[in-house]
This record gives C-alpha cells, sequence and structure tokens, in this order.
C-alpha cells in the first residue's frame, strides 16, 4: 500500500504525540496527572510541558535546518553545523556567558546569537564568493566551524571560572534537562521567522534536484534565493542553539530517515523532516531521561549513540533494497 | 525573433565567444556545430542567460532578454545543459514535472509524446542514461517554450532515440517557436536543421541553410577532415576522412 503525503503526515503526527506522551510521563517523580497537588501541578506546567514544548520547537529547527542543507548544497551529508552557523552562535553564547556581557534583557542573548549566526552566514558568503559551487560553500563553513570552535576553545582556556569548560562541554553537548518556559521563548521567534522563508524558496529548493545552472533558467535568481535560504538556516540554527545548546546528528539524520523510508522527492524531503526529527528527538531525551542517574545524560550524546546504528541500519536497508 | 548584437564572453586564455552579430528567425531549428572547444556550449549558455559575464545585447522578440527578470525570461526560455545529473532519486514523471506544477493528462500526454510513459514510475537510477535524457529533454519542453536551447540532446542516445528526438525538436520549432541546438553529428544536424552556426575558435565562421555550411573548406578548416556526401529523399548520410590521413 503507497502512503499519501497527508496520510504520512497524519501517521506520524500521530506517533508524535504519543511519544509526547510517553516522554511527558518518564520524569523522575511520578505524578498524579488527573488530580496534581500544588506542587505537581508546577512540574507539570513548569518543567514538564515545556520541554516537551522545546523539544518539538528545537526538533523542528533541526529537521527544517538540515533538510534546507542538504537540499542547497545538493549534497547528502551537509547539516546545519556545516555552514559554521551553529559555531558562530555557540561563540557568540560563550563569550557573552563566560565573561560576564550579558544583556540587560533576557531576549539580548538570543538576539546576540543571531547577530553570531548571520556573521557566520555572512562570513561564509563572502569566503565562498558569489557564484559559490556547494563544494565551495560546504569547505568555507567547515572552515568557519572549526575556527570558532578553536576560538571557543582559546576563550575558555583563559576564562576566570575554572570549570568554564566544563560547562561549556556540557552545554555543547545539548540538552533538553531543566529548560523551562523561557528557553522555548528563546527558541520559538527563530522558527517563527524562518518557516515563512523555507515556504518561500520551497519551490527552488525542489528544483534543486537538477543543477544551479538549469534552476537559473528555471525562474530563480539563484543568488538571492540561495541568501534567504541561508538566513533560514541561520534563524533555525541559532534558535536551537540558544534555547538548548548544540544538538548534533538530528539534523542529518531526519532528512535521510525520509529518504530511505522510500521518499526521495525533495517536497517530502523538505516537509516531512521536522516531523520526523521530532520523532527521533522525542525518542533520544525519553532514552535519555530513563537511563539518567545522578546528573542527566545530554540529549546529544544519546542522539550521536542511538542516531548512528540507526543511520547505518538504514543505509544496509537501502543497499538491501537496491541489490 | 533572436537578435545577437557584439556578442562577446572573455575566457582564461582566449575569449570563448568573439563579437557574434546574428538575427534568426522563428519556427526554425538551428544546429550549432564546430569542433571540441569552439565555442558551441559557450554561446548557448551565454543566450541562455547563465554566462554573468557575457557582454554584448540579445533582443527575444524585441525584448531586452539579459535584463529580463529570471521569472520573466523563464515564461520564454527552456534549457537543456550539457551534462546534467538529477540529484535526488525521484521518479521519472516527478523530474519531467519538476517545479512546473503541469496538471496529470497534460503530463501524460507529454510523457507519451517523449515515450516516457511507461517508464514514467521509475526511479532516476533505474532508467538508462539515454532514458534519463529523453526526460530531462521532456522536461525543458513540457512548457512549450518559445526559445528552446538544447546543449547536445541527442548525446547518449541510441540511434532510433536520436531520430525521433531531432524530428520531436523540428516539431517544437514548428509549433512553438525556435530552437537552438548544439550537435555533433553533423549528418543529423544537416538532415534535420533548417539552419546551422558554425562555430570555431570563439567565432562565429558561417550562418545559412546546411548545404551552405557544411562545404568543403569549412570542413577541412574547422573539423580538418574531407567529406563524402550522400543524398537520398529521406535523409543525408557522409564519410568523413581526416585531413591528416589523406596527406599521409
Amino acid at each position: 500500500m503507497k502512503l499519501s503525503q497527508r496520510q504520512c503526515y497524519l501517521i506520524l503526527l500521530g506517533i508524535a504525540i504519543l511519544l509526547s506522551v510517553v516522554q511527558l510521563t518518564v520524569g523522575g517523580s511520578s505524578l498524579k496527572w488527573w488530580a496534581p497537588n500544588a506542587l505537581e501541578s508546577d512540574i507539570i506546567w513548569d518543567i514538564r510541558v515545556p520541554r516537551t514544548v522545546l523539544t518539538w520547537s528545537i526538533a523542528i529547527a533541526l529537521g527544517l535546518a538540515g533538510a534546507v542543507m542538504q537540499l542547497l548544497l545538493r549534497n547528502p551529508l551537509a547539516e546545519p553545523g556545516i555552514t559554521g552557523v551553529s559555531g558562530c552562535a555557540a561563540l557568540v553564547t560563550i563569550t557573552c556567558l563566560y565573561f560576564g556581557w550579558l544583556p540587560a534583557f533576557s531576549f539580548g542573548l538570543p538576539a546576540l546569537a543571531l547577530v553570531g549566526g548571520l556573521f557566520g552566514v555572512s562570513l561564509l558568503m563572502v569566503l565562498a564568493g558569489q557564484r559559490a559551487s556547494p563544494t565551495r560553500l560546504i569547505l568555507a563553513g567547515v572552515a568557519i566551524a572549526t575556527m570558532s570552535s578553536a576560538v571557543m576553545g582559546l576563550l575558555l582556556y583563559l576564562a576566570p571560572n575554572p570549570f568554564a569548560f566544563q560547562e561549556w562541554a556540557f552545554w555543547h553537548m545539548g540538552s533538553l534537562a531543566n529548560k523551562s518556559w523561557h528557553s522555548v521563548m528563546l527558541a520559538l521567534p527563530g522558527v517563527v521567522l524562518a518557516l515563512p522563508l523555507v515556504w518561500f524558496g520551497r519551490r527552488f529548493l525542489y528544483a534543486l534536484t537538477l543543477s544551479e545552472e538549469t534552476v537559473a533558467t528555471m525562474g530563480f535568481n539563484v543568488a538571492r534565493y540561495r541568501n534567504l535560504m541561508l538566513l533560514a538556516v541561520a534563524l533555525l540554527t541559532t534558535a536551537s542553539v540558544v534555547a538548548a545548546g548544540v544538538i548534533g546528528f538530528v539534523g542529518l539524520l531526519a532528512p535521510h530517515a525520509v529518504r530511505l523510508i522510500g521518499f526521495n522527492h525533495p517536497k517530502y524531503v523538505l516537509w516531512l523532516s521536522p516531523i520526523t526529527a521530532i520523532l527521533l528527538l522525542l525518542s533520544f531525551d525519553t532514552i535519555a531521561q530513563l537511563m539518567s542517574t545522578a546528573r542527566e545524560l545530554p540529549v546529544g550524546v544519546i542522539a550521536a549513540l542511538v542516531g548512528a546504528p540507526l543511520l547505518i541500519v538504514l543505509l544496509v536497508r537501502e543497499r538491501t533494497r537496491d541489490a | 525573433m533572436l537578435e545577437l548584437n557584439d556578442l562577446y564572453l572573455a575566457g582564461i586564455s582566449r575569449p570563448r565567444i568573439r563579437h557574434i552579430n546574428l538575427a534568426l528567425a522563428s519556427n526554425q531549428l538551428v544546429g550549432v556545430i564546430g569542433a571540441n572547444g569552439a565555442g558551441k556550449s559557450s554561446l548557448l549558455r551565454g543566450i541562455a542567460a547563465v554566462e554573468p559575464q557575457l557582454t554584448g545585447q540579445v533582443q527575444f522578440k524585441q525584448k531586452d532578454w539579459l535584463g529580463l527578470s529570471h521569472r520573466k525570461r523563464q515564461q520564454y526560455l527552456g534549457y537543456l545543459p550539457q551534462t546534467e545529473t538529477p540529484e535526488w532519486d525521484i521518479r521519472i514523471d516527478e523530474l519531467v514535472n519538476l517545479a512546473a506544477q503541469c496538471a496529470r493528462p497534460r503530463l501524460d500526454e507529454h510523457l507519451r509524446t517523449y515515450e516516457l510513459l511507461e517508464l514514467k514510475e521509475r526511479r532516476v537510477s533505474q532508467v538508462s542514461g539515454g532514458e534519463r535524457q529523453r526526460a530531462l529533454l521532456a522536461r525543458a519542453t513540457l512548457l512549450k517554450p518559445q526559445l528552446l536551447i538544447c546543449d547536445e540532446p541527442v548525446s547518449g542516445l541510441d540511434v532510433a532515440h536520436q531520430l525521433t528526438i531531432m524530428q520531436q525538436l523540428r516539431n517544437h520549432a514548428r509549433n512553438h517557436g525556435l530552437v537552438l541546438a548544439a550537435i555533433h553529428d553533423l549528418a543529423l544536424a544537416a538532415r534535420f536543421c533548417d539552419r546551422l552556426l558554425l562555430m570555431h575558435n570563439g567565432d562565429l565562421v558561417q550562418s545559412g541553410e546546411p548545404f551552405e555550411v557544411l562545404t568543403e573548406k569549412n570542413l577541412a578548416d574547422c573539423f580538418g577532415v574531407q567529406a563524402e556526401w550522400f543524398c537520398r529523399d529521406h535523409g543525408v548520410g557522409w564519410i568523413p576522412t581526416p585531413l591528416q590521413a589523406i596527406k599521409d
């Protein structure tokens, strides 16, 4: 039986809701969900529910950014981190946190991180050049990511706080633990701003199945659309970095999972990746909570531990199907 | 319909095309011929407006072609580049309809024209190179462009499909506008094209009907061959011999 895109959405959405319920109920303390007391009510509404909403927001950001990057660069190995955007956003965040240059208002930090992300995108465009090929974009992105990581290491080495490096390492692994509505509010604006941009550029991304030369004759100003899509990726990546640190692998795995279950058309890859990322991140976070002992495992570690073998299984399945 | 004025495209060691002036009427299949590196692809890419360093003027239906917006130009233009590999393993009908949003009956009719209807559910990785080339050409012609530019549209096709595609290009020219195609096979060019443009070292050496262009001198100067031609009611054939071999 062949499923339509709508049926697929509904099925995946149903599974996502089920997984959300599981995620909500696996926390450290057991709760009376139907008749909570004041404390339990606080735990539910100020810890559990924001965590689930944040998981959805971050997953949408990572899945969509991963899909956009792969379609834009015509490369299945591309992921948001490859642009150096998350590195630059993280660098700005770390710099502000550890040197006490915290902005006066709470949304100042994501705004600064966004500036870092946009700086990363601008640097990427300058380094790659006006008519950059996807290969040049990837090389420039890797250079920026490596540089930002090195500068972050240097700053932390020189930081006055002796635990700075440990804190940074934990944050860099990405975590959804101890998050509140504040974190949700940090992530949501980037996602909300990026979605219309991606919607606007969707046909351009579908057309990029063919070479940029051909796409330029299909009614698209390639340079303008590419810059818009990079801006969308910057917004999405920054949103996730600011709210939950650097969670790797989900942005790479989600589009692959969509493709490997048989939906190869860019249309499916673009719009099914966010919901697939939700399923993945909800599962990873649930596993992280279940495996936790004294201190909760960062979800980024689980994403890499579970995601890598899962990707291998999907690849083997694909090879078997082709044989 | 199409006018080129002083078209020039700089290259690394020498200009890729040099000061080309030309006017082409509508409803013609125009073959661009020349040896490797003669500037055929550069000329076609220049007209397709995918060469930003191109200088000169291109007028299409009295409009400044290079000054048109991408979206406006796309309403007239169909383009098939020399090499094209779809990055994602999508179905043939999805490839033909990529970013075109054509209704299913019209799409199926178009697929039938290009003998792709039975292959429509196969993926790009499941068809031969020639079938993929046909699908790419079908994509370029789906919206019936008034200016169709094809860079070696029959390369990699078997002889039957070469003839079919050339006939389809000629039909497209008759029904919808101007078709410009770079062609290596001079017999095919002579048989199907209304007009030939002979390129050599970035220069337009001659433009005219096939029998005017494919002269002994031009073949010797531009291709380094001497040819014996055979003409029949339904086509032409030739036996080329390299000049070097004759001298030896």
